[in-house]
């Protein structure tokens, strides 16, 4: 079982941030109040109440005069997940895996105590974030309630371009291999997949990685 | 004002709101309070100095009732209703019955000028004060009256008519709109019809609601054949002639092609000469591409012609109509446009928290060169303002907006959305209406509100 995997192609992201309020509206995470600070990228960051976020970012260009990059940020939920070795040295599975190679953070991450900083900054995509009410460590859990269900996650449900794609990783993983091939045709070669043997959200970028986000990469 | 909303939504809106004071009163009806329903209140006003009475009827929102809505290609589909509205909202339909009802009872009580059609109004199809969508339907659709034969077929009196071929001229039939004739028949409520089938391939879809006029869903088909009625593409068949009939989509019209002599007729039939027409009685522009400048521009001359702007341009003389060009106060071209996450005025998305964290505020889009020379940097807050107004917008500053070079000088656009309104969210800003012109296309008044000058400083700047 080589369990699930997502596909996002940064290449065909509109930005029309269906993602980021599907998982909010699934979720049933509260909007916080925010201001326009000079970015469509709101609310600024990840948070406890954002699991998914839309990241904008533009840059001068040669052949477009500009491009502008959106990089709908979460959990990666890698293969070999380093939040859970870093979080299993104080509490003992209070972050799993499922069956669908899910990365899955539960209840018990509130024993993590002042541990929890450590369990952050265990992630190399800077993902994890406090929930400053409850102390657990939240984040991205891959729909797991909607996958079991048979239903595809909140995120890629709704997005309409097929930038966001989920489904068996072995198919994910030849999908992300003719996308590739496609944006390498469109956009050069500097489009690359991120990490795709470490991770289970496996983006594809036409340049390189950090001018998308800051933690696209490590 | 029904599910219309000035205030924010039509070009120079500071004179919409100005106007709505001089209102004896006004009734709004709406999902939300909005800046049309409280302009008494808004900015800049005194409530003291008006006498308006506003009566606001909080409404139900389309999935809180059931009924039809006509798209733009004119299929008429029904929708069931999926949830109650909250609270003492209604459908629009319970709304108007129970306002006739009290005028009707106002005007059976007192004399009234003009009463007989409201004292004697057919009220057969509302039951206990209730709208009754079903029943508002089939009276749209039409009645036989009385027993009545048509041909050879007798249709008993309250049967509804089949289609608008059958309506009389004697009062034997109703009907409310004939174009909807069909709609609701003995069959059934044709717009809640969810046939898949499309033997076209077209995407016609021909049992999926209904399309008016008599379902057919291609108006002026026949002008997709030729005078022997074969389809001019092969690969658009919308119809055809074959074996003495019309095959594919319902034929506008009976007859047969044109070049049989004297019973073909030409396709376009509510012309009077039955030919397709780019230009008529009605219209005051003409038919061809000519370029004008906007009503205001930064520019003293047309390139392509000795007329600057659109000589036939709906222009109004009120002191709240002020134009100006190449008025060195207000420098820059600025362009409005929606955003993904608001819809339209926002009026119904900015009460929706998830929207309006994604996109909180007005803000002003500009180029990283005119923020270097007006010394304003990202996330600034702003003040836009053309003769008509000025808002309030929070700068973004961007490589997407680039100065343009025109007729040899450096011309500097800036862009705002439209999606804001000065009661919720209370820190979200105001309408980039304020600043827009009065002004459109001649024929159709669809808003010049693309393109106008404004000037942008910083707050509390010079």
């Amino acid at each position: 079982m080589d369990g699930k995997s997502f596909l996002i192609d940064t290449t065909k992201c509109t930005a029309c941030r269906g993602c980021q309020i599907a998982c909010k509206e699934w979720n049933k995470l509260p909007a916080g109040e925010t201001k326009q600070t000079g970015t469509f990228q709101n609310p600024p960051d990840l948070s406890a109440s954002t699991y998914r976020l839309v990241r904008f970012q533009e840059y001068p260009s040669e052949k477009n005069y500009m491009v502008w990059y959106f990089f709908t940020e979460a959990c990666r939920h890698c293969m070999s997940p380093p939040c859970k070795t870093e979080a299993d040295k104080y509490v003992k599975d209070c972050i799993t895996v499922d069956k669908n190679g899910g990365v899955q953070f539960n209840e018990k991450t509130k024993e993590l105590g002042a541990n929890a900083e450590k369990v952050k900054a265990g992630c190399p995509y800077n993902i994890p974030r406090l929930n400053e009410a409850t102390k657990a460590l939240v984040k991205c859990h891959m729909c797991y309630m909607r996958v079991d269900a048979g239903l595809l996650p909140a995120c890629v449900k709704s997005c309409p371009t097929g930038a966001l794609n989920f489904g068996e990783r072995n198919d994910i993983l030849k999908l992300a291999q003719t996308r590739l091939a496609e944006a390498k045709k469109k956009f050069g070669d500097k489009a690359e997949l991120i990490n795709p043997d470490e991770v289970r959200a496996i983006f594809l970028v036409a340049d390189t990685p950090a001018k998308y986000c800051e933690f696209a990469t490590y | 004002m029904i599910f219309t909303f000035p205030a924010c939504s039509g070009a120079n809106a500071n004179k919409t709101r100005q106007a709505m004071g001089k209102l004896d009163w006004m009734v709004n009806v709406n999902l939300f309070d909005n800046e049309t329903a409280s302009f008494w209140k808004g900015p800049g006003m005194d409530p003291k100095q008006i006498k308006t009475e506003v009566f606001f009827l909080p409404c139900a929102a389309s999935v809180e009732k059931e009924g039809s809505i006509t798209n733009s290609g004119r299929w008429m589909q029904w929708r069931y209703k999926a949830s109650d509205p909250p609270g003492d909202c209604k459908p629009d339909g319970d709304i108007m019955v129970e306002l006739f009802e009290h005028i009707q009872k106002l005007y059976k009580r007192y004399d009234g000028v003009f009463d007989t059609p409201i004292r004697n109004l057919r009220w057969d199809y509302v039951k206990d004060s209730k709208f009754d969508p079903h029943a508002v339907a089939k009276l749209i659709n039409g009645y036989f009256e009385k027993d009545t034969t048509i041909q050879d077929k007798t249709y008993k009196k309250g049967t509804l008519v089949p289609a608008f071929a059958m309506l009389q001229a004697d009062g034997t039939t109703s009907s409310g709109n004939w174009l909807f004739c069909n709609s609701y028949t003995d069959k059934g409520n044709m717009a809640a019809r969810r046939g898949k089938k499309d033997p076209t391939g077209l995407g016609l879809f021909p049992e999926w609601a209904w399309c008016w006029p008599v379902n057919r869903r291609i108006i002026y088909n026949r002008a997709s054949v030729n005078a022997a009625g074969k389809p001019l593409s092969p690969n658009k068949n919308i119809l055809e002639w074959k074996d003495g009939k019309w095959v594919g989509d319902v034929p506008d019209g009976p007859w047969p092609p044109l070049d049989q002599k004297d019973k073909g007729r030409l396709p376009f039939i509510m012309k009077t000469d039955g030919v397709a027409s780019i230009f008529g009685p009605g219209l005051v522009d003409g038919p061809f591409p000519e370029h004008y400048e906007p009503l205001e521009c930064p520019v003293e001359k047309n390139q392509m012609s000795s007329q600057r702007i659109n000589p036939v341009a709906p222009i109004y003389g009120t002191a709240a109509d002020t134009y100006t060009t190449c008025d060195p106060r207000y420098p820059f071209v600025c362009s409005t446009y929606r955003v993904t996450e608001h819809w339209q005025t926002g009026v119904m998305t900015r009460w929706q928290p998830w929207l309006l964290e994604t996109q909180p505020q007005m803000f002003v889009e500009m180029s990283e060169e005119l923020a270097q020379l007006l010394e304003i940097k990202n996330g600034d807050p702003c003040i836009v303002s053309s003769p008509r107004g000025q808002v309030e917008a929070a700068a973004i500053v961007t490589k997407r907006l680039r100065p343009f070079i025109i007729q040899g000088t450096t011309i500097h656009q800036v862009g705002i959305p439209w999606c804001y309104g000065w009661v919720h969210p209370k820190n979200g800003g105001d309408s980039a209406n304020l600043l827009t012109p009065s002004t459109g296309d001649p024929n159709t008044r669809i808003p010049e509100s693309k393109a106008f000058m404004v000037n942008v400083v910083k707050k509390g700047g010079k």
